[in-house]
């Protein structure tokens, strides 16, 4: 008795343990929001404004657009921010975006990420990538041929990739079709990892 | 009491009886010392997730990778490493005593491997044994892991002695034993819990015909085993082992563990064949040959292979259990091969020759894997990015630290730094832009050779160390020093902070 106690006793503690409690969905932003350059320029991060708070805790909460707004105000703001950690914000809120299963933050997030060419497309890029792929934007799919063309990729992380190309249907025919013959293409030497 | 049966002697007549396999394990420690002293690191895991933990539970101030974040990571290495960072940091705090002192103790330990090989090939014969424990003590891929902050390290040096007790009590079984096999099996689980098929086939092992008397020790012995982790975890703050299956939910569930690079199903046995390279032809058949007389070690190498097998993503050394192993079985079919060639040539295949020539030839061996391109590649890496860190914490003067456009995020690790002062991390195209704002804030840099050009003229170039022999464009960790103090803050610089945003 005392034994099954125990038991159901670890269990659910075993069971609070693992549960994360999932955070409140705070409220939806005001319409017609704006994001204002003018805190960043001075070293104050945009998510530190009442517009920009709004917009992190929504994206924070799973508010993929939200995310993807915030990615987009920090690429897009005109002129250059050099108190700020402009490239490290667009990172965050696109990967964000794109763990919650946006193709369009995945597709940002590998721009950011893949910048030093003379070493192999990093693995999160390339993960990235194949998400981006998958959701069909055609511009992935170019990159990536363009990458392994350029020795940047190694041919065991494409085998997956391969393996999900084989299967018509998932993306257009042409798309498809492209990237398999750019993929059968030779490859330069290998760069290093 | 047989030779086999290590029974309650003096430790003199221990070493007097066993002068062979101490004269080995000798070899053994002078290998891993020698190795202890470069600022190798194979692998990034060995700084973030071991040597970073630990010296933050000492001095408070550590790069917290994603994977503490996340709270996929157990806290009983960092806590049992953080021992020697207290000791090296009371004795000489400005210095790298503390990880000398680390990968000292990792020697250490690590000797049980050897005197596992030895004791797993005793049943075989003496000769067996005396080779087994040279290999141990000498194949490259043994005591270069032997003395990293790995788990992949430690599993080796947890597991081969569980091994050898298994064998015995499988034997002998006894209470005693029953419980360290437990204990072993159970720390094992903890540092590298991906073992677990290997650990749950080490402990069928040991249940032999009197499974009962072994069971009774072997049980409380892997409970406290678990203990001790989940007490690692709760001491630091944690939930007691709840890491274990968050990294599963992680890595597998989620499929985490594919942004790391995935690799087809039979890449860990490619990979390894291109490693040995030529070598593979040798070590292949006599571990067929070995396999025939110890077939549980074949079955635990297997297990190792095949279940890291299944998953997406591969590193050489997530198998190093299961390789080594391998490398232990073609030690004991090295000695059986050698045996059964003398006998076709009617001559007597016992005596010390035999036991040299193979030593020799082992140790060859050895030298040539090491020296294949693959393995080569190992001997300092990271020797150039680490040693820079430590002349960066050195610099007099230093009252702020820039690392800018480093070739992996994290660069930074405290533990090698040494120093409590601020750092930045820049990156990007408009970090030239950002470095230039912040320059009050620090009064050194870690940047390209090439990237020099963009400091202010203040700034002039310390030391490239360890690159001379690169082209220009290859010299990415030099440092620049300016003279002066630092003002103002790190701003959204902060590289703890700026290593966060980039999921890091």
């Amino acid at each position: 008795m005392t034994g099954r106690r125990l038991c159901v006793l670890g269990a659910t503690a075993l069971l609070i343990g693992c549960a994360r409690q999932p955070a409140p969905v705070p409220p939806r932003c005001p319409a017609g929001l704006v994001l204002s350059v003018a805190a960043p320029a001075q070293g104050t991060p945009v998510e530190a404004t009442p517009a920009g708070q709004c917009l992190a805790a929504r994206a924070t909460a799973g508010d993929v657009a939200a995310a993807l707004r915030l990615g987009d105000f920090y690429r897009t703001a005109p002129g250059t921010l050099p108190l700020i950690d402009r490239r490290g914000r667009q990172i965050h809120w696109y990967r964000l975006a794109a763990d919650r299963g946006s193709a369009v933050g995945a597709w940002q997030a590998v721009q950011l990420i893949d910048i030093n060419r003379d070493i192999q497309v990093p693995n999160d890029a390339l993960a990235y990538l194949f998400v981006a792929i998958k959701a069909g934007i055609p511009e992935a799919g170019d990159y990536l041929v363009d990458q392994w063309q350029d020795g940047r990729v190694d041919p065991g992380k494409l085998w997956a990739l391969r393996r999900w190309l084989a299967r018509p249907g998932a993306i257009p025919e042409d798309q498809r079709r492209d990237i398999i013959a750019g993929l059968n293409a030779p490859a330069d030497e290998l760069e290093e990892e | 009491m047989g030779d086999h049966d290590i029974g309650p002697v003096s430790l003199k007549d221990l070493a007097r009886r066993h002068a062979a396999l101490v004269g080995i394990v000798l070899v053994a420690l002078a290998l891993r010392l020698i190795l202890s002293t470069r600022m190798t690191v194979f692998h990034a895991d060995e700084v973030w997730q071991y040597l970073e933990p630990a010296y933050g539970l000492v001095t408070g101030q550590w790069v917290r990778a994603w994977e503490f974040h996340a709270g996929i990571r157990g806290w009983f290495v960092p806590l049992v490493l953080s021992i020697p960072i207290a000791i090296g940091q009371a004795i000489a705090p400005q210095t790298q005593l503390h990880i000398y002192l680390v990968r000292a103790i990792l020697s250490v330990v690590s000797l049980g491997i050897p005197i596992a090989w030895y004791d797993l090939a005793r049943p075989l014969g003496r000769r067996h044994a005396l080779v087994a424990a040279w290999v141990g003590a000498v194949w490259c891929e043994v005591f270069y892991f032997g003395v990293r902050p790995s788990a992949e390290g430690l599993g080796l040096s947890l597991l081969f002695p569980a091994m050898a007790l298994a064998a015995r009590l499988r034997q002998r079984p006894r209470m005693a034993p029953a419980v360290a096999l437990g204990l072993l099996l159970a720390l094992g689980f903890v540092v590298r819990f991906h073992y677990l098929p290997a650990i749950a086939l080490i402990a069928l092992w040991s249940l032999g015909r009197d499974w009962r008397r072994v069971l009774v020790g072997l049980v409380p012995g892997f409970a406290a085993g678990l203990m001790l982790g989940g007490l690692a975890d709760i001491f630091t703050g944690h939930p007691p082992l709840l890491w274990v299956w968050r990294s599963i939910a992680f890595n597998l569930v989620q499929g985490g563990s594919s942004l790391f690079g995935t690799q087809p199903p039979w890449w860990f046995v490619t990979f390894q064949i291109g490693t040995w390279s030529w070598a593979a032809l040798a070590i292949v058949p006599l571990m067929l040959i070995g396999a025939r007389r110890r077939p549980m070690l074949l079955a635990i190498a297997v297990a190792v292979y095949a279940t890291h097998s299944l998953i997406a993503h591969k590193e050489y050394r997530f198998v190093l259990l299961g390789t080594t192993t391998f490398v232990l079985l073609a030690a004991i079919g090295s000695v059986d091969l050698w045996d059964a060639v003398l006998r076709r040539m009617r001559r007597s295949p016992h005596g010390r020759a035999g036991v040299i020539a193979l030593c020799l030839g082992w140790g060859a061996l050895s030298v040539a894997v090491g020296a294949m391109p693959v393995f080569a590649e190992y001997w300092d890496q990271g020797d150039v990015p680490f040693t820079t860190l430590v002349l960066a914490g050195e610099q007099p003067g230093l009252c702020g630290f820039a690392m800018v456009d480093q070739p992996a995020h994290p660069a930074l690790a405290m533990s090698l730094f040494n120093r409590p002062e601020p750092v930045l991390l820049f990156d990007g195209p408009e970090a030239a832009e950002e470095v230039r704002a912040m320059i009050p804030r620090f009064n050194v840099v870690e940047a390209a050779q090439l990237y020099g050009p963009n400091l202010p003229p203040a700034f002039h170039r310390v030391t490239c160390w360890g690159q001379d022999g690169y082209a220009i464009g290859d010299r990415l960790q030099c440092l620049y020093v300016r003279p002066g103090g630092c003002t103002g803050t790190v701003g959204d610089f902060a590289y703890q902070a700026a290593l966060e945003r980039r999921g890091k």
